[in-house]
């Protein structure tokens, strides 16, 4: 069964651009020019974009907040549309992870606020929010107000209500954006453990590392448009292709020539060279070494990488009439 | 639900809430001592009146302290909401805006009934002492209708907040409302063209209704005022409606959201 399924979505925001002191005239800002996109029960989604590419806004439109101008959304099988009300109970957002609470209400009230909201009654709500305060290491602040609690503790509170009322499909909007590596992982590992027991999670991120370790299967999402989508693996051999073979010069002399391989760094003593090789990895490493040796490079170390989703992502966004 | 509105509702405001309690004393004593001295001993009140001229500016200030309070609170409540993220998850949980907004109506109105009963203790006092406490339930009955309208003007000043996105309006508001209120003096005082935007106000129906509860000579409580309060709360409340149904088909819309 299909978590979300997204078929042709359009969104079209009207602005006001201003010109003079009072005059102005209507924009029409297409948003979304038709997102289709889904993915399996119980998988991690990733939709992944530059800023301003319409993560957002699908994000918006998926939790019931906007409507599509065209199109529409499927939340294991409710219309985002036509079935707001059955989505919204199914469902569990996070649009921004240190926004949503009330500033002067401890953790612990805030959640039971927000049970309450979603139809639990006090006693469950207040059950259901101490169990996850522990699941996020909130445990021992849950009588704290909110207003002190650190971005991570906000970031991990934004997750704890979004499964106040046990929702088997999470959407999280940029759940690690601003958190020091620590927090980050802490989400991530909470994440991986909810896919476990079988939830649906959807994140926006343009963090690629971190969709690479936690997504089944991700979407590129650019101008409004979805341009690529697949595992991360299925889009790293599409667009990722050639592996690179980076090596290491060491005492680069002054008139350093590079041949086909490109700089990466450049430190006056240490110079990273990287060339791209769709062979296999022993003629990989064989052919920089020859190249190397032609231009009477010495050569301190090699490695070979294989491209990451980031490579992918770089390559589909910096280049989309490839795709 | 309420508990959490209520909670950040005093917490928040728990000093401003003291502060004003004072100030409006400060504020009717400074007017009744202006009415003196301009008006005489009876301070610039209509002639028809019996009341306490304290009393009558204590019900004028209570009333407009009390929509000035209503009117910030939920003025600004779409607006920091929308700043502070709570309006987003609003929208996606499975309750409705308007069934929040009413829920974050009520521990105002409870608030807004105490501070009034503490801004306006002589008024109270006089419709205690002269018609017993039924008079005094009905005169809180009176300003609890009154605040309805005051709580849908308060929302439309919200839209139109949340709309221009700034807070401006809700200042020029309220000193709009404390000018032209109705209720700190008759309204004779005005030029007659200017005499409808008091008109316009619901403040100048509850203080209409309450003092005419506690200037009557009769036996019974004047409760000619009351109708007039009700036929303002109904047209608000109609034009409030319209206005809600739109605003919540715009903020889906992606206009202010």
């Amino acid at each position: 069964m299909l978590a979300v399924d997204a078929r042709d979505l359009i969104k079209r925001y009207v602005t006001k651009r201003r010109r003079g002191l009072f005059g102005g005239e209507k924009v029409v800002i297409e948003a979304l020019k038709g997102v289709s996109f889904s993915f399996e029960k119980g998988s991690i989604f990733g939709l992944l974009g530059p800023n301003g590419a319409g993560k957002t806004t699908t994000v918006k439109i998926l939790a019931t907040i906007l409507l599509p101008d065209g199109g529409d959304a499927y939340i294991e099988g409710f219309s985002v549309t036509k079935e707001a009300h059955r989505v919204r109970e199914i469902l569990g957002v996070v649009f921004s992870a240190d926004r949503g609470f009330y500033a002067r209400l401890t953790g612990l009230e805030n959640l039971i606020y927000y049970g309450m909201l979603y139809g639990l009654s006090r006693f469950d709500a207040r059950r259901k929010a101490e169990e996850l305060l522990d699941l996020v290491d909130l445990g021992d602040s849950r009588h704290r107000l909110y207003e002190e609690y650190s971005l991570g503790m906000r970031a991990r509170l934004a997750l704890a209500k979004a499964l106040i009322h046990d929702p088997s499909v999470v959407i999280l909007d940029e759940p690690t954006i601003g958190l020091d590596p620590v927090s980050s992982r802490r989400i991530r590992e909470i994440l991986k453990k909810l896919s476990r027991e079988g939830k649906s999670i959807m994140i926006t991120t343009h963090n690629m590392w971190e969709a690479e370790i936690l997504c089944n299967y991700v979407a590129v999402i650019m101008s409004g448009r979805i341009v690529a989508s697949g595992s991360p693996e299925d889009l790293r051999k599409r667009y990722g292709g050639q592996r690179y073979v980076e090596i290491e010069v060491l005492d680069p002399p002054d008139d350093l020539r590079v041949g086909d391989f490109e700089v990466v760094r450049n430190d006056g003593e240490i110079v990273v060279l990287r060339t791209r090789s769709s062979e296999d990895i022993a003629s990989s490493i064989e052919k920089a070494l020859l190249e190397a040796r032609s231009l009477g490079l010495r050569i301190a170390s090699i490695r070979v990488r294989e491209p990451s989703l980031e490579d992918v992502f770089v390559e589909v966004v910096g280049n989309p009439t490839k795709i | 639900m309420i508990e959490a509105e209520v909670k950040e509702f005093i917490v928040r405001d728990l000093w401003s809430i003291t502060a004003i309690i004072i100030l409006t004393y400060v504020f009717t004593g400074f007017l009744y001592i202006a009415g003196s001295a301009f008006g005489g001993s009876s301070g610039s009140l209509s002639t028809s009146s019996n009341i306490d001229p304290f009393a009558y500016r204590a019900v004028g200030s209570s009333i407009v302290v009390l929509s000035m309070m209503i009117l910030s609170a939920m003025g600004q409540y779409i607006y920091s909401s929308m700043l502070s993220g709570r309006l987003e998850a609003l929208l996606a949980s499975p309750i409705s805006l308007s069934a929040v907004l009413v829920v974050t109506a009520i521990p105002m109105m409870i608030f807004g009934l105490s501070i009034f009963m503490a801004t306006a203790a002589p008024a109270i006092y006089i419709a205690l002492s002269k018609y017993g406490v039924i008079t005094a339930i009905e005169s809180i009955a009176i300003i609890a209708i009154g605040m309805i309208p005051l709580f849908i003007l308060g929302f439309l000043l919200s839209i139109a907040i949340a709309k221009l996105g700034s807070p401006v309006i809700l200042n020029l508001s309220q000193a709009f409302i404390f000018t032209f209120s109705g209720a700190l003096y008759p309204l004779i005082i005005l030029p007659e063209l200017l005499r409808l935007l008091p008109l316009s106000l619901p403040t100048y129906y509850i203080a209409e209704a309450l003092r005419g509860l506690i200037s009557s000579e009769s036996q019974l409580p004047a409760l000619g005022g009351v109708p007039r309060l009700l036929i303002v709360t109904l047209a608000y409340g109609s034009i409030g409606s319209i206005l809600y149904r739109r605003f919540s088909r715009s903020i889906r819309g992606g206009v202010a959201a």
